[in-house]
């Protein structure tokens, strides 16, 4: 429809005058300013009271095991066969646990980050349950399903492979608890990256697999390198399952266990230090990821 | 070429459905809409990131039905580039050329194209704005896609880099000739590169023909006010005694040149204001 009438339009110029001075704000914060800035959201002060009471909490007790531990007998720790062997096992059993973890752990994670199916919640809890429950629980749950007398434990036995009481057995308990900290960081890392950049390398010419391989596994790296580090030091750490699936060969925490059992506070606190020492180089390894991922 | 035609998606309670839309080869269409309308979705549906429930696509004279998005032949620029942090701006270019013998070639004509020749070793984090976009077009256009799916790809540039952009858009198209599918909420992106316009509403093309037809002609009032075509005012047109028709609404009352009567919408464009 077209209007035909006339219409005029009335209104007054408006000028506005720009001040193109520079302001003062424009000037480049300094790091004195930037750290200032960070104070100033208004922290009450008890946070501060309470987070050092929880941190005293944390690192009094492990501070106390080190400073127990009879350094000057470094030698006769270092020289201990038994522990050499329970540390080559430990070591040996949670770095075969982080790769069992890592392998089936990263198409799950993929998968519960990127896809919407049916059941997704129920699989992404269930998942998680051998880190909700006690570990002798987890134990006991892979000797009901693993034992000499059940159907897999059967199949597996016939083909040479033992599990109870065995290495494999170790390396079954530490990923059977330690799996579920390696998909929920794999989980998230990829969750951080966009789709989008997989769709853009999929009509570059990338297969799904290659659009993986290319685009998504090198972007996740950090967050995977550092599941699968905290994924190792659990794994190291665990007891409570080794001890009902495995007993023997003996790992660190079964050892030290048994010599606090028979030679008491002392006879556990120099293998109890070495683990300690362990974890820090897992906070320091983890520090250095997030400083290169910061 | 492209065509598509009786598609339905639905998502999330997002329905989507274009009854036709056909792409000529080489051509430029623009499909614009408001946020939310379903743009982008209708581009991953020919990207082939998303599969219709019923309807065909084609891309040249191949239906899509089945064929994965590496074998559509198509290159698509989002809004927010989405280059590969982890690659440089060589290999960002040179992503879709892997096993190529002249993929080093390539490259370097690609981003002369761009306009990103200097720029082939540094780190895309380290590029503005407008040289992130235009190496995510040249990494588009390096592989010669037979398509090219632009999502917003000038929306998030200040107004110089939209200048540049568009002009360097108008020139890959006249001297590419890919077809292109180029989404956009800006009908003044449209104004300037497209041959023909497709509104998008609610997930329903709503109208479609050249830019001008549909600037002029607007099929509703929520187009006109969409693509600024004019003021759209609401009134009724009743007949005088003289037979004059006026258009009344609660402020003014014009004289209009119209058969029909009753309850309607009326657009005044400023430039034909006297």
């Amino acid at each position: 429809m077209a209007a035909s009438s006339k219409l005029s339009r009335r209104g007054r110029e408006r000028v506005s005058i720009l001040d193109d001075s520079k302001p003062a704000s424009a000037d480049p914060p300094t790091a004195t300013a930037k750290r200032r800035t960070r104070a100033d959201g208004g922290t009450p002060r008890i946070f501060a009271l309470l987070a050092a009471g929880l941190a005293l909490f944390i690192i009094g007790p492990l501070l106390k095991l080190l400073l127990l531990s009879p350094w000057s007998g470094l030698g006769d720790v270092l020289g201990d066969g038994e522990l050499h062997a329970a540390i080559l096992v430990t070591l040996v059993s949670a770095s075969t646990a982080t790769l069992l973890a890592a392998g089936l752990g990263i198409p799950l994670a993929f998968l519960l980050a990127r896809r919407d199916f049916r059941g997704r919640p129920l699989v992404e809890g269930m998942i998680q349950i051998p880190v909700l429950i006690p570990h002798p629980v987890a134990g006991i749950a892979l000797l009901a399903f693993l034992g000499r007398d059940t159907v897999v434990g059967g199949a597996l036995a016939a083909i040479g492979i033992e599990v109870i009481n065995h290495a494999v057995g170790l390396v079954v308990a530490m990923a059977f608890v330690a799996t579920p900290i390696f998909v929920s960081a794999a989980q998230s890392a990829f969750q951080s990256i966009d789709p989008r950049l997989e769709r853009v390398a999929r009509t570059l010419g990338d297969t799904p697999w290659s659009a993986f391989r290319r685009i998504t596994l090198p972007l996740a790296r950090r967050g995977l390198a550092a599941g699968a580090l905290v994924t190792w030091a659990r794994a190291v750490s665990e007891f409570g399952a080794i001890v009902v699936v495995a007993y023997h060969p003996r790992v660190a925490s079964v050892l030290i266990y048994d010599r606090l059992t028979t030679d008491g506070l002392a006879g556990a606190v120099p293998a109890a230090s070495l683990l300690v020492l362990v974890a820090l180089v897992v906070v320091g390894g983890l520090a250095f990821l997030n400083r290169r991922t910061g | 070429m492209i065509a598509l035609e009786q598609i339905a998606f639905e998502r999330g309670g997002f329905r989507l459905e274009a009854a036709e839309l056909i792409v000529p080869e080489g051509g430029y269409a623009a499909v614009i809409g408001p946020t939310g309308s379903g743009k982008t979705t209708l581009l991953e549906l020919i990207a082939g990131h998303l599969a219709p429930a019923r309807g065909t696509i084609r891309i040249g004279s191949r239906p899509m039905l089945g064929v994965p998005p590496e074998a559509r032949g198509v290159g698509m620029v989002y809004q927010r580039h989405f280059l590969f942090p982890h690659l440089d701006v060589r290999a960002n270019l040179g992503y879709g050329l892997r096993g190529r013998a002249d993929r080093s070639a390539r490259v370097t004509e690609v981003s002369e194209l761009v306009e990103v020749r200097e720029l082939l070793d540094r780190s895309v984090e380290t590029l503005s704005g407008g040289e992130r976009q235009r190496v995510a077009l040249g990494r588009a256009l390096a592989a010669a896609p037979s398509v090219l799916l632009l999502d917003e790809p000038l929306a998030s540039l200040d107004p110089a880099g939209r200048r540049r952009l568009r002009t360097l858009l108008r020139r890959i198209h006249e001297t590419e000739g890919t077809t292109v599918v180029h989404v956009t909420h800006d009908f003044e992106d449209a104004l300037e590169l497209a041959a023909q316009v497709a509104v998008m509403v609610s997930g329903r093309l709503v109208q479609q023909g050249k830019p001008v037809e549909v600037f002029r002609t607007p099929a509703s009032p929520f187009v006109a006010e969409f693509i600024g075509s004019g003021n759209v005012l609401a009134g009724v047109v009743t007949a005088d005694d003289d037979g004059m028709a006026r258009f009344t609404t609660e402020a003014l009352t014009l004289e209009v040149v119209d058969e029909r009567r009753g309850r309607c919408h009326a657009m005044i464009r400023p430039e034909e204001i006297r």
